[in-house]
This record gives structure tokens, C-alpha cells and sequence, in this order.
């Protein structure tokens, strides 16, 4: 397979492609990034061109009446962030990450390890079944070392 | 002319931003024209987007002219609307002449704008430009049939009833081009309409052009319904697969189209070629020498910025001013180790500071950059009133002053509309009728007072009339009706007044088409609240009332005092701060589960502000030895003890952005960066404590 790498705002990547066929050129333009990350034991993908970067996470100070998911604030490069654990508190101790998401709404998401980018087909990319839990990601999923890994919508985080 | 020089620089900067569009579009418009000539360009839908977007530049800019006082250009712009509406209905086809006649008087409007503004617009130089309109006007076809051509794609009459004569225009330009006509029927639950109605827009406008929304009815009271009329190019498996939605999607009478399309022939359609032709010779004469002179020169000597250029420049300087304080804090350690000159700290030292203190002022002039006066928001007040007193048949004079005063944009924007509901109150529940008036008394004319100024770091912005005044007894009898308070409890006049921002209060009978049920003014409270400030009110039976706003003059920087509550600091903002104390824990008494301290002589509740912030934590977790650090502060004019865990001292701070979501956070205002990468919030007390002790 493919490896390509990736600089997210810093923070640099091997990308890999996940596909139907082995080997062969891609036209990358086809392609759909996502970055892969864990959250306590939970997996899940936002798409790279969602995000600004990847840091390590700084103090993050609590935000009053904040809605379950919603961990508090922190400053990235001089900008207030707003962090979100997608795991809603089951993220553990140990090296935390904070994955910059783009807009204007200046989130962040707490990820324990940063798994690494994966460059996915779009038709590889379907349709969550319902399973009646309460998420912040969005409706679409892929087939990932034999898991199905949410991809996190950034527009559903928004609407909390 | 606009003598005023605040409201002459904001007036030129508006009306630029909209000229710059509207000769951008006459320009693409004069291109398009050249390229589909003028029969291609009306079936094209860029095309009738392009005239729709210089149809509204006018009209705004016809606006903006009428609400600085600047008739005459009021009026012409009035009439380069005529012109273009013209267009839009298709009486006045563009053809390249025309094109280049719309460009010219486009040019000349920009000049007559700053002429006028500046003084320097002649009576001739707007006579001439009506000449221009004159001619371009002549190649306007007259008469003719407008063929209903929503019966030919099978509109129901109730439906044909509810369109507009430049959605029949519309649908008959799409007959002509013989594209297909769909429906597709959708229903949204209310809170949805705006996040599903876009997208759908958006899609449908991918594969044609949407002419109309009509609504249709629904039992579900949560929902709306409605008919998205359109017309597209595409075939029907095409379009049902671009539009996938689970709306009814349903083709319109494809048969009679052609029965349709004929019949407009037979009744004579306005063949706008020939008429155009002994017109078009006549238009566009070319703009005498002297007329207000194009000129290539921006009519405005400012740059519009947007505010997060300036937020993200505040946040770079004051990261500056931080990395500053740590590489001299650096330099300091690195001095004393290599055995530096006293001579040599002593330069270093004056150095750093003086780069701090640049940067800090370099902070406070960007956040001086976002500054506004309050002379628009003055000036739309005082005509909203006038037009209220007149549809009301009252008789008002409106006093304004104080328009320079200077505030946030921010703010002024977020003002806007609590000024406006507590004038329309004013204007429709404050002062009588004419014959009222002389009954009482009073002169036949009221009075409305708009008044701003600065007091330290606030602004006070208020409205005052002369009318009839706030009924306590009035007030106090409703507030027992909506069981807002039980009928033995004793209020203050003054209390008693506040009850009118109560949720759901209104002593008005009857629906006024004005101000509605006179409901709101606990919005119009939570909103003034959300910006840290407050809303005061004063009333005599009889003689008026006085509503006063007092709100911060920039969310940007403040002076703060830093608190310390558990591991987290805080920043309280220094004008919300009445006092500075030291509790004795033996003098905090508690009665009916509340506590109190006896301050200036009166009892006040105490709360500590980590309960307030997050109630769901033990109190043990932040109490703390000896004397109890606290302040008291104002809420809704009641005095309340905040007790903390200790002051960290008082500092000039940038407030930052939360983004987007930082609305959803109430009583929290934003945040600062303090020394050693810790973030504070930036809180509002009033609302924090409003909404989690007194509001609960």
C-alpha cells in the first residue's frame, strides 16, 4: 500500500490507503483523508480537511452548565478552544491530544493516540446503523482494521 | 450634505461596499449580454440573478441615501429602481446598449452619492442624471398582454393568487426556454426550517431555478409546509436523482406547456426586438462634461476590516506582550548566572518593559479600532419613531443626543434591538393620543428622549418619554395573575417596577399591531445581561418613564480583578464590583436556608461563586481558612455577596472569544490567557448569579 505523508499544522503523518485493490497509482483527488484517533477505547475519524492540526493538550479550565461531552477551554497559538471528549469522560489518564477542528465554532476534540491518516475511496465510506446510543459524530462510518470507526461530523458537534 | 463627519465616513463606507457591487454586476451584466445577447440573457438564471442583485444595491443604497437625509439622492436611486424592475419583468430588454446606458448611470450614481455627501452635488448634475434614466427608459416596451403563464404549467388558482408578478415574469421566461416544471411538496418541523430549507434551495438551484415557495397546509402544529415550484433543463431521472429528499416531488402538466407556449404567441407577444430597435438609438447620451465627474477614486478614505482581523491582531499582540514578560523573566535568570553589570539588568530590564508596554498599547489602540458611534443606530431610532408616531396617529418630537458616543460594534449591534423594542413600547403604550394628552393636562405633542453617554467604562444609553407612565398598581395586579408573586408580599415601588421584566408580563389588553402584546422586555433584560451590563427603570403614574441601559463600552478589554476558586481562576469584570470584603465566617447568618451578611446596614444574600459556578461541587471543596474573601456586586440593582477562594489582584485583560458556541455558555463572556498558559474565563456575574440563584 501507498504511503504518503501528511502535515497537520505540525504534526507529521503517514497517510494510508485503504482500498480495493492492492497496489496501483491513485488519483489522490478521488480520495477522501481521515485522521484515525482513539478515545479511551473507542475509535474514531475526522476528516483531514476538517482539521487545523494536532497538538498536545494544554490545561484545559472547566466551562460552567457545559453539556456532557464538553470538557472546558483551553488556548492554542493564542486562540481560546473549546474541547470536547467524544467518549464523554471514559477517555483515561495518560498523554492527551487535542485535534484542531477548522471554523468558527474553535473546537477541539480530545484524543488519547493519533492512529495515523487513512485515505479511503468514497464508497468505502456508508451509512451508520442506529444503535439508540447518544453520540456527538455523525452518520457516516468505514470499515477500519475489522471496526466500524464513526466519522465525526464537526457541523453535529455544533448543535449541542 | 452630511455634516457630521462620523456619519459622513460611515455612510461612504456603506454606500462604497454597495456601489462596488452594484458596478461589479452592471459590468458582468454588460459581458453576459455581449456573450448571450438579449433574448439568451433572460432565460438564463444568472442572468436574472445578476439584475435581481443590482435591483437590491439600489435599493439599499436608495436606503441607506433616505436615512442619512440625502433626499435628492433618495430619489433618483428611487428611480434607477423603476428602471431596473423594468428589467426584471422583462418590459426593458438589455441589449448592449442598454447594457452600457445601466453601467453609465451606475457610474454616475457613485458620483452623485459623494457629491451629495460632501456637499458639492449640483441641482444640474442630478437633472442630468434623470436625462439619463429618461433615455433608458424610452426603450421600454408598452402594453401587451402578461399571459397568465402559471395556468399553462397547472397551478392551482389559490396558488396562482399567492404569486408575485415577478415569479409569473419568471415561469413564463422558463416556458419560452421550454424547460420542465416540478413541485416538490415539503414539510419541516419550525426549529428545522432553517437548517433544511438552505441546502434544499441550494440543491434545487443546482439543477435549475427555484421560482417560488408556497405554503401548504399541515395538521402537525410543530411543522410547516410548503410547495418548492421550479424549473430545470433536466430530465426527469436526472432531477429525481439530484433531489434526493423525502419530499413529493411531482411534475407539473408537461402537455400543456406546449398548449401554453403557443397560446403566448398567438396573443401577441411583445416582439422586443423590433421595438427595441428606433428606442435603443436614443439611448445613453454621453455624460456632459461637468456632470459629477466619474472618477476611479474610491468615493471613501476608509478600509472595512472585519472584526476577527482585528481580534486575531489583538490576540498576536497580546501574545507578544506575554512572550515578552518570559523571555525577560529568561534573560533576568540567564544575567544573574553569567554575573552581568547591574548597568547591563538594569538596560535589559528598562528595554523588556518598554517592548511591553508598546505591545500593550498596541492592544488597547486595535481594540480602539473596533469603536463605533452610536449615530446610525440614532438616527434609524429617531425615524423608527417618527414612523410609529404617525401610524399611530400620535404626535411625538424625538431628541437625540449623545450620537458620537463611542462603543464596540460589536455592542452596537447587539443593542440595536432592545433600544428598538423599548422605543416601540414607548412610542405605542408611553404616549397618548393628542386629546388624551390636552385632557392631562400636557402639551398636545410628546416627547421621546434618546440619549448616550459614558460613564468610567460604561455606556448609558436612554430612552426616555413623557406619556402616561408605569401603573404599579396595574403592574402589581398582573404579576398576581400570572402568579409571579403571592398577594402578601410587600415590594418597593421600585421593586415593583423591576416585575416588568418578568417572563410573560404584559398589562396590555390587547394585541397592539405595534409592539405585539407589549411582551419581551425579559428579553430585552437577558440580552442587555449577556453583554454585562444592566437595565434600569424609572416611572411616575402620570408624567413618563425613563429606561436606561448600561452596558460595557468593549467586551474587549477590561479592567478585571482575578479570583481564585479551587485549582481555577476567574475574571470578574472591575465595573461589577461595588465592593471589596472581608467575611468573618461568624458574621454569615443563615435564615430559611439562605445565608446573609449585614452590609452598609442592610442584609444581603451570600453565595459563593464556586456554587454558583458549578452548584454540582460540595462547598467543603473551597472553603478555606481564617477570613472570607469576597465582593459584593449589583444584580437587577439587589445587592449580593460573592465569596471566593482568594483575589489574585487587579489587571487590564484582552477578553477572547469562546467562537461561535460562546453564546450557548451563559455568564460566561469569553476568556483571557494569564501567565503560565492557564486560561481564565471571563465571567458576568449579574447573569450568573441571576440565572443560578434568583432564576432557578
Amino acid at each position: 500500500m501507498a504511503r504518503r505523508n501528511l502535515d497537520l499544522g505540525g504534526f507529521k503523518l503517514g497517510v494510508l490507503h485503504l482500498d480495493d485493490e492492492a497496489g496501483g497509482a491513485k488519483n489522490n483527488d478521488d480520495l477522501v483523508s481521515v485522521l484515525v484517533f482513539n478515545v479511551g477505547s473507542e475509535v474514531f475519524a475526522v476528516k483531514v480537511d476538517h482539521t487545523e492540526g494536532v497538538v498536545d493538550c494544554p490545561g484545559i479550565s472547566p466551562l460552567p452548565g457545559a453539556p456532557a461531552g464538553i470538557v472546558g477551554v483551553t488556548s492554542v497559538r493564542g486562540r481560546i478552544t473549546i474541547v470536547m471528549d467524544l467518549s464523554f469522560g471514559r477517555i483515561g489518564d495518560g498523554r492527551r491530544r487535542l485535534i484542531l477542528l477548522r471554523g468558527e465554532a474553535q473546537l477541539g476534540l480530545l484524543a488519547g493516540r493519533i492512529e495515523g491518516v487513512v485515505a479511503l475511496k468514497p464508497d468505502l465510506v456508508t451509512k451508520k446503523a442506529a444503535d439508540g446510543r447518544r453520540t456527538l459524530d455523525g452518520d457516516c462510518c468505514f470499515d477500519y482494521e475489522g471496526k466500524q470507526v464513526p466519522i465525526v461530523d464537526p457541523e453535529k458537534l455544533t448543535g449541542l | 450634505m452630511i455634516e457630521d463627519k462620523a456619519l459622513l465616513n460611515e455612510y461612504l463606507s456603506e454606500s462604497e461596499v454597495l456601489l462596488d457591487t452594484l458596478l461589479a454586476d452592471l459590468d458582468a451584466l454588460s459581458r453576459q449580454t455581449s456573450i448571450q445577447g438579449p433574448e439568451g440573457r433572460g432565460a438564463d438564471k444568472s442572468g436574472a440573478n445578476l439584475v435581481n442583485r443590482v435591483f437590491r444595491s439600489v435599493h439599499s443604497l436608495k436606503g441607506l441615501s433616505g436615512m442619512m437625509g440625502l433626499i435628492e439622492v433618495q430619489s433618483v436611486a428611487h428611480e434607477f429602481e423603476d428602471i431596473l424592475d423594468e428589467v426584471r419583468m422583462g418590459r426593458l430588454v438589455i441589449d448592449g446598449e442598454v447594457a452600457a446606458a445601466l453601467q453609465a448611470a451606475g457610474a454616475a450614481l457613485a458620483a452623485l452619492v459623494g457629491g451629495e455627501a460632501s456637499g458639492q452635488a449640483a441641482v444640474e448634475d442630478f437633472d442630468r442624471f434623470r436625462e439619463l434614466l429618461s433615455s433608458i427608459a424610452a426603450g421600454r416596451s408598452r402594453g401587451g398582454a402578461h399571459a397568465r403563464a402559471a395556468d399553462a404549467i397547472g397551478l392551482s388558482e389559490r396558488d396562482q393568487g399567492l404569486l408575485t408578478e415577478y415569479e409569473q415574469h419568471r415561469i413564463n421566461v422558463n416556458l419560452e426556454a421550454g424547460r420542465h416544471f416540478y413541485s416538490l411538496a415539503v414539510q419541516f418541523k419550525i426549529s428545522e426550517v432553517e437548517s433544511r430549507y438552505h441546502p434544499l434551495s441550494a440543491a434545487i438551484d443546482d439543477v435549475g431555478e427555484l421560482l417560488t415557495s408556497l405554503p401548504a397546509a399541515t395538521s402537525d402544529r410543530d411543522a410547516v409546509s410548503f410547495k418548492l415550484i421550479f424549473a430545470t433543463p433536466f430530465k426527469d431521472a436526472e432531477v429525481r436523482k439530484s433531489l434526493e429528499h423525502p419530499g413529493r416531488l411531482e411534475r407539473l402538466k408537461p402537455s400543456t406547456w406546449r398548449r401554453a407556449g403557443k397560446a403566448l404567441k398567438s396573443v401577441g407577444r411583445i416582439q422586443r426586438k423590433q421595438e427595441s430597435g428606433p428606442a435603443s438609438a436614443g439611448v445613453a447620451p454621453p455624460l456632459p462634461a461637468g456632470f459629477a465627474q466619474e472618477s476611479l477614486q474610491p468615493v471613501s478614505r476608509s478600509v472595512r476590516v472585519e472584526l476577527s482581523q482585528i481580534d486575531d491582531l489583538s490576540g498576536l499582540a497580546h501574545e507578544l506582550a506575554i512572550e515578552t514578560q518570559r523571555l525577560t523573566a529568561m534573560a533576568d535568570r540567564f544575567m544573574t548566572r553569567t554575573g552581568c553589570s547591574p548597568r547591563e539588568h538594569f538596560d535589559l530590564k528598562q528595554s523588556a518593559r518598554r517592548v511591553e508596554r508598546e505591545f500593550v498599547e498596541l492592544e488597547e489602540r486595535l481594540v480602539e479600532l473596533r469603536m463605533v458611534s452610536l449615530a446610525q443606530t440614532f438616527t434609524r431610532a429617531g425615524q423608527l419613531a417618527a414612523r410609529l408616531a404617525r401610524r399611530l396617529g400620535k404626535s411625538v418630537s424625538i431628541d437625540l443626543s449623545g450620537r458620537t458616543t463611542q462603543v464596540d460594534k460589536m455592542i452596537v449591534d447587539r443593542i440595536a434591538d432592545p433600544v428598538h423594542h423599548i422605543l416601540r413600547n414607548a412610542i405605542d403604550h408611553g404616549i397618548e393620543t393628542p386629546a388624551e394628552r390636552r385632557r392631562a393636562g400636557k402639551p398636545a405633542r410628546g416627547q421621546v428622549r434618546i440619549e448616550a453617554r459614558i460613564e468610567g467604562t460604561r455606556a448609558i444609553i436612554s430612552v426616555e418619554d413623557d406619556g402616561k407612565g408605569i401603573d404599579p398598581e396595574q403592574v402589581r395586579r398582573r404579576v398576581l395573575e400570572i402568579g409571579a408573586m403571592d398577594a402578601d408580599d410587600q415590594l418597593s415601588a421600585e421593586e415593583t417596577l423591576r416585575l416588568i421584566f418578568q417572563p410573560g408580563f404584559s398589562t396590555v389588553g390587547e394585541v397592539s399591531p405595534v409592539s405585539g402584546r407589549g411582551v419581551g422586555l425579559d428579553a430585552v433584560e437577558m440580552a442587555i445581561c449577556d453583554l454585562g451590563g444592566e437595565i434600569r427603570v424609572q416611572s411616575e403614574k402620570g408624567k413618563g418613564a425613563r429606561f436606561e441601559l448600561a452596558v460595557p463600552t468593549t467586551l474587549q478589554m477590561i479592567s478585571a480583578v482575578i479570583v481564585r476558586i479551587g485549582d481555577w481562576r476567574y475574571a470578574v469584570n472591575v465595573g461589577q464590583i461595588v465592593e471589596l470584603l472581608s467575611i468573618e465566617p461568624s458574621d454569615i447568618v443563615t435564615s430559611a436556608g439562605r445565608r446573609q451578611i449585614v452590609w452598609r446596614g442592610a442584609s444581603i444574600p451570600v453565595v459563593h461563586l464556586g456554587r454558583v459556578l458549578f452548584p454540582e461541587r460540595q462547598l467543603g471543596a473551597y472553603r478555606e481558612q481564617g477570613r472570607l474573601p469576597a465582593f459584593v456586586t449589583r444584580v437587577s440593582e439587589r445587592p449580593v455577596a460573592c465569596e471566593v477562594c482568594r483575589f489574585e489582584g487587579q489587571r487590564e485583560i484582552v477578553v477572547k472569544s469562546l467562537g461561535s458556541l460562546g453564546g450557548k455558555f451563559k455568564g460566561v463572556v469569553g476568556a483571557v490567557d494569564l501567565e503560565g498558559g492557564e486560561v481564565a474565563l471571563v465571567i458576568d456575574l449579574p447573569s450568573l448569579i441571576m440565572r443560578r440563584v434568583f432564576r432557578v
